[in-house]
């Protein structure tokens, strides 16, 4: 992508999605045209299919009727319940997808399974829903669906229910018949033992195939979470702190472990790492689960929805017409079926007159069973009428049972009875007078025939009669029962609305559960947000503050400041958005006061190297300049050496001799006040160590100066034993005015002497030494011979310097050549001087 | 997803004619000092998108002199502190700091307005304004021909469609 800062000019082709709009559109269209040529193959080839059947029909009737003798063969049937199994098969083939043969099929398998035939006949056409709603065959329905009862402990007649459920399952999940029938083999049994119904473990086993486990890994571990439930012993029960038993408790155990929010590593304590994955999705989706719960209970009649939605399709009609052919095929050849009806119809004078001729010839058995099934017509007629009266009159009491009905025709017929013994009686009457009237007993037959006609309505009548007595009793014994059979409805009705009721309030209760879940959920997911564009905004800035610092606008001090107080400033509103949300502020508080030490620590370090750096530039500023003294001194020395050297012994030198040995004096003294001055300063920076460190080293820098400060004294004094005044310590010579502007005057042992600028003054001891160099110099320059001005009178030399720098000065001041002259005075006053100046330097 | 293999071609003449006409406008304000800024131009096609670029940075501040001045960070720094004293955060200032950075400021020493033939600000909004009509009709077509192939494409493709 391009930089945006560079673009100058943009186009771009909008409208991409109304032109993929448009696309789709035409696809559309193209499907129509699909669909509407599909259904035109389809329509040809159900006609195809239509004749293919009519020229069948005889072999669907052979292999029906082999079925069926295959499923007597198995079941083991009693001639009535085949006859039962034989019906429902051509009802189901006539009025489902499955053609009466699969349905026979069907039948088989279940014999298979173990099924009686009541159990047959209750499960068979919720299989048969089964088939149609998952697009399985027959047989793999009747397997999986028969399984299942099996496997959860069910009633046959509960085939409905499970059947409901499948269905349910595997439109609201990732399962279908072959992940089902894989995984509950496994668990179904285990899951009947822990009293986990067949909706629950259903879906947790939906639960886990939509996070793609698979079917068989799926249902064993399952199968082995649930035993690990019910076992006491368990890390997992131990964990929950009961075993689960139930449903309910299989609801409350999730629950319990979804809200403690376990950790894989949590998890890997309570199960077996092979069951990890498991355990953690139906922990994690414990709401999806129970929500799946409550959807599989209410699962009520969801196959037949499913299956009459698959029907409602032009698919649908067409299996739905092959059934119903075939259905046809079969009700022509066993001539049992309304469209067999209708088509006798046309053979209908031939039967009445053929019925007719029979009549005559019906034995009164048979006669009196038709009369009661006539007056069973009736009376189902009359019940359905009242009924119907009764309930457009809104009036119960209109109402009559069978039974009932049933009674009052047969005493209508009882009343009946009478009348018929009279037909008969007379009869007899007529028979016997035309017995007696007629010759020889001609047209006596006649009245013979009406006479056994009379007495055959009358028996007939009272047979019937004593059959309906006999049916009225079963019919109130039935209704008896069915009213039982009612009340025990109405109770299970009443048990099952206060379970929906005590379900729907968990439902509730789950639902603010989740809710509050969702709300915090939601909260966090705010927090986090507005934490990310706290952190983002302050990046943003950062960014900025990077580019003025790249760009100069601002200097390196700038930024560091503004980056410190950026980030505080982050951190604080960090804290404002943890106050706001009650979470912990302590680490951020702790965080921002660690910033603000490393902040200060920093300026400190930064003052002190500063510091450093000035105070090491001033010291070398000073070293710089006591190098140069140094060399200066040294310098002074060296030319006072060379100028002893250059004078030598030659008296016509001395003066130079003179000077020299006054340079390297002076520069004596220069070292001795530079090494004074050096540890005057170890003093004063040895004050400021520890306590008693500081002592130590201050009294050894003491001594050192002590000796300085005598050496000093010893050599002013030198100049002072040979007549300088004290102005001229620094030298040997005299400046200021001359003799003649009236000379420079001082004190010498009591006496004043006038000295001019120029001269010099030697002690007494080089006097001594040199007189008559000295005399030489004097006079050579002009001056009296020592002879004429002669010695004055000097106190005694008392401190003669000694140390060892005085020494090599002096030693060299006299030069290699020079004799030197130890008095044993002087031996005595240096010794003495010693002690002093030893004794001083251990104070 | 639709191939727009016409319009993408079409798009490219656009992006020439839009380099000419920036150029030609450059010249016409007399911002051809050094003709850096005229040859920095280029354009280039990616999805349905055509972006005219200049390789020159200062191409902004041609086209808007509020951004020919960088905002001085002392100054709003002195200036915040001044008008809020404590208040005034460093993460404040360089608020306002990168506020006047993405938006300019200042006035503009020549404002632009239409009839004015000294034009010395806006090049790039001016040949936008100029050639946004020829720009969609040179469009217009390829775009039609690129969805009718489209359509075309869709219903040849459509195996379901076939009768058996």
């Amino acid at each position: 992508m391009a930089n945006t800062e560079k673009i100058v000019v943009q186009v771009v082709v909008k409208g991409e999605k109304d032109l993929q709009r448009v696309g789709k559109t035409a696809g559309g269209g193209a499907k129509s045209f699909a669909k509407m040529a599909g259904a035109i193959g389809l329509a040809v080839t159900a006609f195809r299919a239509v004749n293919k059947q009519i020229g069948a029909a005889i072999n669907t009737f052979k292999k029906f009727e082999f079925q069926m003798a295959k499923v007597k063969a198995t079941t083991g049937a009693t001639d009535k319940d085949f006859k039962k199994l034989t019906a429902t098969a051509k009802q189901l083939g006539r009025t489902t997808f499955f053609t009466a043969s699969q349905v026979g099929e069907l039948q088989m398998n279940y014999a298979k399974l173990g099924f009686t035939t009541s159990e047959i006949l209750d499960a068979q056409e919720a299989t048969l829903r089964l088939a149609t709603a998952t697009g399985s065959d027959l047989a793999r329905a009747a397997v999986v669906a028969g399984a299942a009862v099996r496997g959860f402990n069910l009633d046959a007649s509960e085939t409905e229910r499970v059947v409901d459920v499948m269905a349910v399952a595997f439109t609201s999940s990732a399962l279908d018949i072959e992940k089902w029938q894989t995984s509950m083999t496994k668990v179904a049994p285990i899951a009947a033992g822990a009293g986990v119904s067949i909706e629950s473990t259903a879906a947790v086993m939906g639960k886990l195939t939509d996070a793609g486990i698979e079917a068989s890994i799926a249902g064993t571990s399952m199968r082995n979470i649930f035993l690990k439930m019910q076992d006491s012993s368990s890390d997992l029960s131990q964990h929950l702190g009961f075993t689960v038993k139930s449903s309910a408790d299989l609801e409350k155990a999730l629950i319990q472990l979804n809200e403690e929010g376990l950790s894989n590593e949590e998890i890997m304590g309570l199960v077996d790492l092979r069951q990890v994955a498991a355990f953690a999705t139906m922990v994690n989706g414990t709401y999806s689960i129970l929500e799946m719960t409550d959807a599989l209970e209410d699962a009520n009649g969801a196959a037949q929805d499913m299956a009459d939605i698959m029907a409602d399709t032009l698919e649908g009609d067409i299996i739905t017409a092959k059934s119903a052919w075939e259905g046809f095929q079969l009700a022509i050849m066993t001539g049992s079926s309304e469209i067999s009806r209708s088509l006798r119809r046309v053979t209908q004078a031939w039967t009445l007159f053929l019925n007719n001729w029979s009549d005559d010839l019906k034995s009164t058995d048979e006669i009196a069973a038709d009369v009661f099934t006539n007056i069973v017509q009736v009376a189902k007629g009359q019940v359905k009428e009242l009924k119907e009266l009764a309930e457009i009159n809104d009036d119960e009491s209109i109402a009559i049972s069978f039974s009932k009905s049933l009674e009052i025709s047969m005493n209508d017929l009882d009343k009946t009875l009478p009348a018929l013994e009279n037909k008969m009686l007379k009869a007899k009457s007529d028979l016997d007078s035309a017995w007696k009237d007629a010759p020889m007993g001609f047209g006596a037959e006649s009245y013979d025939v009406t006479f056994e006609k009379a007495k055959k309505q009358f028996e007939a009548t009272k047979l019937a009669i004593k059959d309906l007595a006999d049916e009225v009793v079963i019919q109130k014994e039935k209704e008896t029962t069915a009213i039982e059979t009612a009340k025990a409805k109405q109770f299970q009705a009443d048990q099952q609305d206060i379970r929906d009721k005590e379900k729907l309030a968990k439902k509730k209760k789950r639902k603010k559960a989740k809710d509050r879940k969702e709300a915090l959920a939601l909260e966090k997911q705010e927090f986090k947000d507005k934490k990310d564009a706290i952190n983002i905004e302050y990046q943003e800035l950062e960014n900025v503050h990077k580019q003025a610092l790249i760009d100069e606008e601002i200097t390196q001090a700038t930024y560091d400041e503004a980056a410190f107080d950026m980030e505080q400033q982050r951190l604080e509103d960090m804290k404002n958005l943890l106050i706001k949300y009650g979470e912990d502020t302590s680490a951020i508080n702790g965080q921002i006061l660690e910033n603000e030490l490393s902040n200060i620590s920093e300026k400190a370090a930064a003052k002190a190297k500063a510091d450093k750096e000035q105070e090491d530039a001033d010291a070398k500023v000073v070293k710089d300049k006591e190098d140069a003294r140094k060399k200066e001194i040294d310098g002074v020395a060296q030319l006072g050496d060379q100028l002893i050297n250059l004078a030598g012994e030659d008296e016509k030198m001395q003066g130079i001799r003179k000077a020299g040995i006054q340079l390297s004096a002076a520069a004596a003294i220069a070292n001795n006040i530079e090494a004074l001055s050096l540890a005057a300063k170890g003093v004063a920076k040895q004050s400021t160590l520890i306590f008693p460190a500081n002592l130590i080293a201050m009294a050894g820098t003491i001594g050192t100066v002590v000796s300085l400060l005598a050496n000093i004294k010893a050599m002013k004094d030198s100049f002072g034993n040979g007549g300088i005044i004290e102005t001229f310590a620094n030298g040997g010579m005299v400046h200021g005015k001359s003799h003649a502007q009236g000379g420079e005057k001082f004190a010498v042992g009591g006496r004043v002497v006038e000295l001019e600028g120029g001269e010099a003054v030697i002690n007494k001891r080089s006097t001594a030494m040199f007189s008559r160099q000295l005399s030489a110099m004097n006079s050579a320059g002009g001056g009296v011979k020592f002879a004429d001005g002669g010695l004055l009178n000097q106190p005694s030399f008392s401190q003669q310097q000694f140390n060892a720098l005085g020494q090599n000065q002096m030693m060299g001041a006299m030069g290699s050549s020079s004799k030197v002259v130890v008095v044993e005075a002087d031996i005595t006053d240096s010794q003495n001087s010693v002690s002093v100046i030893q004794s001083e330097a251990t104070i | 997803m639709i191939k727009f293999k016409k319009t993408l071609k079409e798009l490219k003449v656009v992006g020439q004619m839009l380099k000419v006409g920036l150029q030609k406008e450059l010249i016409a304000q007399k911002h051809n000092a050094t003709g850096r800024l005229s040859r920095g131009l280029n354009y280039e096609v990616k999805g349905q998108t055509l972006n005219v670029t200049s390789s020159v940075d200062y191409w902004k501040a041609v086209n808007n002199p509020k951004f020919a001045k960088t905002p001085n960070y002392n100054a709003i720094a002195s200036w915040a502190r001044a008008k809020k004293g404590i208040k005034a955060t460093s993460a404040s200032i360089t608020r306002i700091y990168a506020k006047m950075l993405r938006q300019g400021y200042g006035q503009p020493y020549v404002f632009w307005t239409e009839g004015n033939n000294l034009r010395r600000t806006n090049f790039a909004g001016y040949v936008a304004n100029k050639f946004s009509k020829e720009v969609a009709k040179k469009l217009a077509p390829s775009i039609g021909a690129d969805v009718a192939s489209m359509i075309r494409e869709k219903i040849k493709n459509n195996t379901k469609a076939k009768v058996s």
